[in-house]
C-alpha cells in the first residue's frame, strides 16, 4: 500500500532515477552502511598507512620484543619488537590489494565465457560448462597448492590460483542471469523493432546482468580475503618482508602461548573485514532486487 | 479489393520439443497450415483459446520465431525466408505490442530512450531531434515530455502499454501486430486503450493484427475475425456476420461464452459447454481438430480434415455441416 502510493507520487512529483532509488534503498540499510562505511574507513587507512601508522612497520627494537598491548604499542609488539599496531595498518594494504587480484582475476576468467555460454547455448554452452566443470572438480586447496608451487611461492601467484577457483561461480552466476534475461520479453521487443543482436547484447543484455555481479563481487571479496589468509598462513601467500594478514597470523601462531595477542588483532581484522563484505554484498542484493518492488 | 498489405498462405510452426535419454524428441505443431490477409488499414483478429496457438501466429508473421512452412508476404515482398540485414530493413514496416508490459520494456532504460529506440537503431534520428520526436509520439499516446526521464517502473501497466504503444508506431509501420495487447489491463484501462488503437487506427490508417481470447474486445475493433482451434483458423469472416450468424460449432460456443451485460438475457440464455478439454497440440486428433467435443460429430469429422467452405454474409467456415456433400455423406456412413 505504502508502496504504491510512494509510486504515485513519484508520478506526480520529480523523477526518481535507478540510481537514486538504489541509493534510497540502500541508505535504509543501517548495516550495510555501516560495513561500507568500515571497508572506506580501511581502505584509507591501508592507503594512508605510512602517516597514519605510529611507528615503522620494519623497525626492530629488540629490547621490547612479545610486548601485550601497552599505550605506546597499542596492539603489542612481535618477535623481533616491531608495533603490531603499525603491521596491520600496512598488511592491510596488501590484503584489499590481494583481495582485489583475486576478484579481478576471477572476473576476467568468468565473466566473458558465462555471458558467451549463456547467450549462445547449444553446444557453445555445453563445452563451456564442461570445462567448468572439470575446473570444479579439484579440490581448492590442492589446486591452489598445485598453481603456487609450479609457478613459485608468491601473493600475486596465490590471487591467480584464487580467482581461477573463485572464476566458476562468476561463469555460473553469469550464465545463469544472461540466460534469464535474454529470455525476458524486452529482448524479443528489441529483436522485433530491428535492433541488431550486438546492440541487443549492449544496451539490453549486459545493463542487466551487472546487479547480481555487484552482489558476488562484494561476497567474494571476503572470501578472496579468507583464502588469502589461509594460503599466506601457510606460507604460500605474501613473503617477508611484506606482511599480509594471514602472514602475521601465521608467524603469531608460534608464540600462541607467549603472546596470544599477536594473532588476535590480525585475525579479528580479517573476520570483520571478510564480514564487512558479506553484510555489504547482502546490503547491495537488498537493494537492487527488483522483484520487490514489482507492482502488480 | 486492392491488394494486400499481409498475406499468409498455408503458414506453419512446428516445435521440437527435445526428449531426454529415454524420450524421443516431439514434434509440437503450434501453427498448421493458416492462410488469411490483411488489407491496408483493415483490423483482422485472431481469437482462440490459450494454447491455439495465436501468439506463435503473431511472432511468426513478426519473423520472431521460425516458420517451418508456408509463406508470409508483406506489402508485396515475400518476408518468409529473410534474415540478419535484409529482415531488419523491413522491421519498419511491422511492429509488435506485446502482452505484458510489465516485462516488454527494459527496466534499464528511460523511457526517452526506450521509445526512441527504433529511430536510433535505424538512423532515423537521433540526439534533439531523436528526443523532439518521442516527445510527439508520447503525446499521441496520451503522455507527456516530463515523462521522457523516467524509468518503466514509475508507470502502471496503463501507462506502460501507452508506451509500449508509442515504441511501436515511431517507425509509422503498416502493420502493428497486437499480441494480446490489452489482456494484461483491467477493464477501464482496457477501453483507455481500445480507444487510443482506434484514434491511431484513423490518424495514421496503420493495420492490426489483433490477437485476443476475448471476443468481446474484438466485437468494437475488428474488422474481421478469424478463428483458431489447436493451431487452424476453423472459421473467418466479418466480424458482424460472426457473431449474428456464426457457422463454425466451435464459434457458436465461443460466442455463447460471451457474457451479455444485462442479467436477465444472461441468466436465460443457453450456453454451450463443451465437453473435456482442448487435446494437447503434441497429439492433434485427425479430421477435424474439434471433432472431440464437438456436439454434431460425424463420422467424416474423424478423419479427413474439412476444407473452408464459403459462407453467406463473408467469410469461411472449415465445416462439414456447411459442406453439402460431405454432409450427406456423413449422415450415410453414421
Amino acid at each position: 500500500m505504502s508502496d504504491a502510493t510512494a509510486s504515485e507520487f513519484e508520478q506526480l512529483g520529480a523523477s526518481v532515477s535507478a540510481r537514486r532509488r538504489f541509493l534510497r534503498r540502500f541508505m535504509r540499510q543501517r548495516t550495510a552502511l555501516f560495513a561500507l562505511g568500515f571497508l572506506v574507513l580501511l581502505a584509507l587507512g591501508a592507503v594512508f598507512a605510512p602517516w597514519v601508522a605510529p611507528y615503522d612497520p620494519l623497525a626492530q627494537n629488540l629490547d621490547r620484543v612479545l610486548e601485550a598491548p601497552s599505550l605506546a604499542h597499542w596492539f603489542g609488539t612481535d618477535e623481533l619488537g616491531r608495533d603490531v599496531l603499525s603491521r596491520t595498518l600496512f598488511a592491510a594494504r596488501i590484503s584489499l590489494l590481494a583481495a582485489f587480484q583475486a576478484v579481478l582475476i576471477a572476473l576476467v576468467i568468468g565473466v566473458p565465457p558465462g555471458l558467451i555460454a549463456g547467450l549462445a547455448g547449444g553446444r557453445t554452452d555445453n563445452l563451456i560448462m564442461r570445462l567448468t566443470d572439470a575446473l570444479m572438480s579439484f579440490p581448492p586447496l590442492i589446486l591452489a597448492v598445485a598453481i603456487v608451487a609450479a609457478l613459485g611461492p608468491s601473493l600475486t601467484n596465490a590471487m591467480i590460483a584464487v580467482g581461477i577457483l573463485l572464476s566458476p561461480t562468476f561463469l555460473r552466476l553469469m550464465r545463469g542471469t544472461a540466460m534469464a534475461v535474454a529470455q525476458e520479453t524486452y529482448v524479443e521487443a528489441a529483436r522485433s523493432i530491428g535492433c541488431t543482436q550486438s546492440w541487443i547484447i549492449m544496451r539490453h543484455i549486459l545493463p542487466n546482468v551487472v546487479s547480481p555481479l555487484f552482489v558476488q563481487i562484494s561476497v567474494f571479496a571476503g572470501v578472496a580475503m579468507l583464502a588469502e589468509a589461509g594460503l599466506s598462513f601457510l606460507g604460500l601467500g605474501a613473503q617477508p618482508p611484506d606482511s599480509s594478514w594471514g602472514a602475521m597470523v601465521g608467524r603469531g601462531f608460534r608464540y600462541i602461548s607467549h603472546s596470544p595477542s599477536l594473532i588476535v588483532f590480525p585475525g579479528l581484522a580479517i573476520a570483520v573485514t571478510v564480514l564487512a563484505f558479506y553484510v555489504l554484498g547482502d546490503g547491495l542484493r537488498d537493494s537492487l532486487g527488483r522483484e520487490i518492488r514489482r507492482e502488480e | 479489393m486492392t491488394a494486400p498489405l499481409l498475406s499468409v498462405r498455408d503458414l506453419a510452426v512446428t516445435f521440437h520439443l527435445r526428449g531426454g535419454l529415454l524420450r524421443p524428441t516431439r514434434h509440437l505443431k503450434a501453427v498448421n497450415g493458416v492462410s488469411f490477409d490483411i488489407a491496408p488499414g483493415e483490423t483482422l483478429a485472431v481469437v482462440g483459446e490459450s494454447g491455439s496457438g495465436k501468439s506463435t501466429m503473431a511472432r511468426a508473421v513478426m519473423r520472431l520465431v521460425e516458420p517451418s512452412a508456408g509463406s508470409i508476404h508483406l506489402d508485396g515482398d515475400d518476408i518468409t525466408a529473410l534474415r540478419g540485414e535484409p529482415l531488419r530493413r523491413i522491421r519498419p514496416k511491422l511492429q509488435m505490442v506485446f502482452q505484458d508490459p510489465y516485462s516488454s520494456l527494459d527496466p534499464s532504460m528511460i523511457i526517452a530512450d526506450v521509445v526512441g529506440e527504433p529511430l536510433t537503431v535505424h538512423g532515423v534520428a537521433t540526439g534533439a531531434d531523436r528526443d523532439e520526436r518521442v516527445q510527439a509520439l508520447l503525446e499521441q499516446v496520451g503522455l507527456g515530455r516530463y515523462h521522457m526521464n523516467r524509468y518503466p517502473y514509475e508507470f502502471s501497466g496503463g501507462q506502460r502499454q501507452r508506451i509500449a504503444i508509442a515504441r511501436a508506431i515511431a517507425l509509422q509501420p503498416k502493420l502493428l501486430v497486437l499480441d494480446e495487447a490489452v489482456s494484461a489491463l483491467d477493464v477501464s484501462t482496457q477501453n483507455q486503450i481500445l480507444n487510443l488503437l482506434e484514434d491511431l487506427r484513423r490518424e495514421l490508417g496503420i493495420a492490426y493484427l489483433f490477437i485476443s481470447h476475448d471476443l468481446g474486445v474484438v466485437e468494437h475493433i475488428a474488422d474481421r475475425v478469424a478463428v483458431t482451434y489447436l493451431g487452424r483458423i476453423v472459421e473467418e469472416g466479418p466480424t458482424e456476420r460472426i457473431f449474428a450468424k456464426p457457422a463454425h460449432p466451435y464459434t457458436e460456443a465461443l460466442l455463447s461464452a460471451v457474457p451479455i451485460p444485462n442479467p436477465r438475457i444472461q441468466r436465460s440464455r443457453q450456453r454451450i459447454v463443451l465437453p473435456g478439454d482442448v487435446p494437447s497440440p503434441l497429439a492433434p486428433p485427425p479430421g477435424c481438430p474439434f471433432h472431440t467435443r464437438c456436439p454434431h460429430v460425424m463420422d467424416v469429422c474423424k478423419t479427413v480434415m474439412p476444407a473452408h467452405t464459403p459462407m453467406a454474409g463473408g467469410g469461411s467456415a472449415a465445416c462439414y455441416l456447411h459442406d453439402p456433400q460431405a454432409t450427406e455423406g456423413g449422415r450415410r456412413a453414421s
